[in-house]
């Protein structure tokens, strides 16, 4: 009985040796996806409209070509040469190099130079990152002189701030102290939940950390010439913050989510606007900006939304751009016919099973449950002993997993069903 | 009488395992001496601070501890191999399964010694692997190093459990199918390379596999015991 027991351990490793290994090579083998159309979207500050371009392939002579076309939301093509003119603060450097960049845009003097610091791209994640809560606070003047330079990094404890000297690993008592009754001055409730900086050393220099304390309540902390400096910051709402990221361009100073998924730009005034975007929960974006525009684009299934915001962040305009659904190749949906599933593990969220559809798969697993309960019949097993009916359906869920594990590890039959199985013959 | 046995068993499985065992924790003890050379002569070089927040926060993150990474596997390999090859190819494990005692609680308790062997060795690494984080990193790096290096240490039990069974196995081709299987298995729990931390929700799983896979050497025993092919 017990080893019976320990043989279906045995069999579940094998089916889970078999799904994490066999779709891979399968899915190495034959590659479930053909060519995709690329697809681009941006905004015009000629046309005040949308200009989408996308790379179509063709197969022709089995010979694979691709060709870009562009057009607008109307459906209204437009040459290559036609959209550099159409785009001019995208195609700034190549203009500028063709001696055809203008004097003016919108009535707007320019000059590649403008054009080009005005722009900037950056990303903004809804969830928050890799977090250990140590972290280094650099002195606002650390760029002027080396004595400025900070030794240590510092972590927010309920009992206070700490900093850490990394060259003897031991608490600094007296800038602890310092730092812990500034902050407690300012009404900080320790410990720290959270706490975000820029990756820019500049910015991070400049503006320090924003801490979130036990309280739910927003600080900023900063060092100059090794003097704390604390500020309570007002909340964009009464929501919890749930990530901040740093402006790259001068008018942002961070972007905000909350907990309920609005988000915020906090401005150098540290004033905020609400950005008019659907619930941005769980939604990581891009925003990039120009001389005119600031622009949010919002991934999602099979569809991308491009948000047009003016310099004061009120909404200009909007587009989703919808990707077709990869078309499935014969060795895709052979894959999803054979493998129920398959076994994996990412970094953060542990192992997970990706189930294939159920219509796919189910046919050949109940074939395979028929074979298996043909030859068990066949070989003189009784279909009433639970490890009989165990493994079928073990082949009937797992399909040819299943039905792996049941032939590395097989059953042995009990004395009755030998008896039975040899009866005939004597 | 019980306890008798099973003092007269681990003592022949000492015998069996000593030098294996104390060979790998030699290697191991200098691993993890050698990480810590390595990490304080760069310290030295470019100051604590610089190499403290690489190890933080680079892209990719700095695993300072990545030699570590087939220790405990090695480990394992080393004590299953010297506690169940010979004895199983020169038959002497015969001997064993015919002592007046169920197979079962005799086998149970070889794979017990076995298991308190790795168990004593990870102990080892884990101490010594602290004693040397904790002097030289605070605990914001020491939690998460040490939630990456559990998969590593519970790879050793999967490994050890899977020799077992694959040696005590009598057919020839299931060996090379079980080995298979404990290949694949052991690529789940063999992960690096990733941030500081990572894996940590795969923990609980992976210790249900070492719990689950510790009874697997039952089962070919019985096979070896009945002479099955």
């Amino acid at each position: 009985m017990l080893t019976k027991i320990i043989r279906i351990i045995a069999v579940l490793f094998a089916v889970i040796a078999a799904a994490t290994v066999l779709p891979q090579l399968y899915y190495t083998t034959f590659p479930p996806e053909g060519r995709s159309s690329h697809k681009n979207i941006c905004y015009s500050e000629i046309l005040g409209d949308f200009i989408i371009s996308e790379y179509i392939y063709s197969t022709d002579k089995k010979q694979a070509t691709g060709q870009t076309v562009c057009y607008d939301r109307h459906g209204k093509s437009y040459s290559r040469d036609s959209v550099a003119r159409l785009l001019l603060l995208d195609n700034v450097s190549q203009l500028a190099y063709e001696g055809r960049f203008p004097d003016t845009i919108c009535g707007i003097a320019v000059t590649p130079e403008l054009v080009s610091s005005e722009a900037f791209s950056q990303y903004h994640s809804a969830q928050p990152g890799l977090y250990y809560g140590l972290c280094e606070l650099r002195d606002q003047k650390s760029y002027t002189t080396r004595t400025l330079e900070p030794r240590d990094l510092f972590r927010i404890t309920p009992e206070g701030i700490q900093f850490i000297v990394c060259a003897t690993n031991q608490i600094d008592e007296e800038k602890s102290r310092l730092f812990t009754n500034c902050l407690t001055a300012a009404d900080f409730r320790f410990p720290a939940l959270r706490m975000w900086t820029s990756p820019d050393k500049n910015i991070s220099e400049a503006i320090g950390y924003y801490v979130i304390d036990s309280k739910n309540e927003l600080y900023c902390l900063s060092m100059n010439q090794s003097v704390p400096a604390v500020q309570k910051l007002e909340k964009p709402d009464s929501r919890n913050i749930r990530n901040i990221t740093f402006g790259k361009s001068p008018d942002i100073r961070a972007i905000l989510n909350t907990e309920n998924g609005n988000m915020y730009i906090q401005h150098p005034d540290q004033s905020y606007t609400r950005l008019e975007l659907p619930d941005s929960l769980r939604k990581s974006g891009r925003l990039t900006g120009n001389l005119f525009y600031r622009i949010f684009t919002l991934p999602a299934q099979n569809q991308q939304t491009t948000f047009v915001f003016d310099r004061n962040f009120r909404l200009v305009d909007s587009c989703t751009l919808y990707f077709q659904p990869q078309p499935q190749n014969t060795a895709g949906i052979f894959g999803e016919f054979l493998f129920p599933f398959h076994i994996g593990q990412t970094a953060w969220e542990g192992f997970y099973a990706d189930w294939s559809p159920v219509k796919r798969f189910l046919w050949l697993n109940l074939a395979l449950a028929g074979i298996t309960l043909f030859y068990k019949r066949r070989n003189g097993y009784r279909l009433s002993n639970p490890f009989v009916i165990t493994d079928i359906l073990f082949v009937t869920i797992f399909g040819i997993y299943g039905l792996m594990g049941i032939s590395a590890f097989p059953l042995k039959k009990s004395r009755e069903e030998i008896l039975n199985s040899q009866s005939p013959e004597l | 009488m019980m306890k008798r046995y099973f003092l007269h068993l681990f003592y022949k499985e000492w015998l069996k395992t000593r030098w294996a065992f104390l060979g790998t924790l030699l290697l191991g003890t200098a691993t993890i001496l050698y990480i810590f050379i390595a990490v304080e002569n760069k310290i030295t070089l470019t100051g604590a601070k610089t190499i403290l927040l690489r190890i933080l926060y680079d892209e990719p993150p700095v695993i300072y501890y990545a030699s570590f990474l087939y220790i405990p596997l090695l480990t394992a390999l080393a004590i299953g191999i010297a506690q169940y090859v010979p004895e199983v190819i020169q038959k002497r494990i015969r001997l064993t399964l015919h002592l007046p005692e169920k197979n079962n609680i005799l086998i149970s308790g070889m794979a017990g010694f076995g298991l308190i062997l790795l168990t004593l060795s990870n102990l080892l690494y884990i101490g010594l692997f602290l004693y040397y984080n904790i002097r030289l990193f605070p605990e914001e790096l020491t939690k998460p190093v040490m939630i990456s290096l559990t998969p590593w240490l519970l790879s050793s039990y999967i490994a050890y459990n899977f020799i077992a069974m694959i040696a005590m196995e009598p057919n020839k081709w299931r060996k090379v199918i079980y080995s298979v299987i404990a290949y694949y298995i052991l690529q789940l729990f063999l992960v690096g390379n990733e941030p500081h931390g990572a894996f940590r929700e795969s923990l609980p799983i992976m210790t249900l596999m070492v719990l689950l896979s510790s009874g697997l050497v039952l089962y070919s025993s019985q096979r070896f015991y009945k002479g099955e092919k």
